[in-house]
């Protein structure tokens, strides 16, 4: 009887004008729709964060679960800061799971591109952002995205973070502040050098690749002629 | 999603963040099992409506109910 009753209250969406505090407020009275609600608006995000440090769907999935459980579990205790965000917490929340489940397993950063896409790349690293092909179809890439999100798992812990709150969480600096224990402009300071270490480490990468292509190919035509002096 | 960062100063790479960090998109049915997962604890749980829950008057009582009915021989 009771499993009806709360599925019947469950949201068929997202109730996108609530804020997060009214939801928190509202999930904490005992509002199974509230807390569904803040589900619906941050899972993908809780998502794509543990999929990024593991690199893996099944441990995303579990790991994104498994925050919601946790942030139920001890959503009587919670404080939501003035106008901020349900996410930082889940944030928090997610990464402890993933410490505790990933600590071996490095990202993978091994890709393949090829010199067109390695020109687009260096001209978005360039700024160059009406270059040859789309910059929407460069980033849309699946090998692209696989090398810069290995790029970002490499940075220093507070510039990772950073990109995530801002890219990953859609944070403004103002929501960022607390949660770095930082000032405005100190946030604001660590967003552009993370930008520019993550600029720097992606061009080291595309290096390693442009080589490896290079020496790929080097060794394909030693083969060839070698199979042709064979026959001759 | 880029104002903060001055012109030519990074746009291409915050272009790059944001993508590589807002995919993939999660498997069309892990959300819906996720949330079925929260929604069975809920039932069982301590976001249960007020009117719902037990008062601990309501626990004492059902205490000394359960105790009865495990002794109870017919």
């Amino acid at each position: 009887m009771f499993l009806g009753l709360m599925t019947a209250a469950w949201p068929a969406e997202d109730e996108a004008g609530s804020e997060d505090a009214d939801l928190v407020a509202r999930a904490q009275r005992g509002e199974s729709d509230a807390f569904a609600a803040l589900h619906g608006r941050y899972y993908s995000r809780v998502y794509r964060l543990a999929f990024l440090k593991t690199n893996n769907a099944s441990d995303a999935e579990d790991i994104a679960s498994e925050t919601f459980m946790r942030a139920l579990a001890k959503l009587p205790q919670f404080r939501l800061t003035p106008g901020g965000s349900f996410y930082p917490w889940l944030h928090r929340i997610a990464v402890n799971l993933i410490v505790d489940t990933c600590r071996q397993r490095p990202p993978s950063g091994i890709v393949s591109l090829d010199a067109p896409l390695i020109a687009g790349m260096r001209d978005l690293l360039a700024d160059r952002l009406d270059g040859g092909e789309s910059p929407q179809e460069i980033v849309e890439r699946h090998e692209v995205q696989q090398l810069v999100r290995s790029a970002i798992a490499s940075l220093p812990d507070d510039q990772g973070d950073v990109l995530i709150y801002r890219f990953l969480g859609e944070l403004s600096l103002r929501e960022i502040v607390p949660l770095m224990h930082r000032s405005e402009a100190a946030v604001k300071s660590l967003l552009h050098r993370a930008t520019v270490a993550l600029r720097t480490e992606i061009a080291r990468r595309l290096d390693a690749v442009e080589r490896l292509e290079q020496t790929r190919g080097a060794g394909e035509r030693r083969a060839k002629e070698t199979q042709h002096v064979g026959r001759a | 999603m880029s104002d903060e960062l001055e012109v030519g100063d990074g746009q291409g790479t915050a272009l790059l963040a944001r993508s590589a960090l807002t995919t993939p998109l999660p498997p069309p049915d892990a959300e819906a099992r996720s949330r079925a997962r929260v929604l069975s604890r809920i039932d069982g749980g301590d976001l249960r409506p007020r009117a719902l829950r037990e008062t601990p008057g309501q626990a004492q009582w059902l205490t000394r109910l359960r105790r009865a009915l495990l002794f109870w021989k017919p």
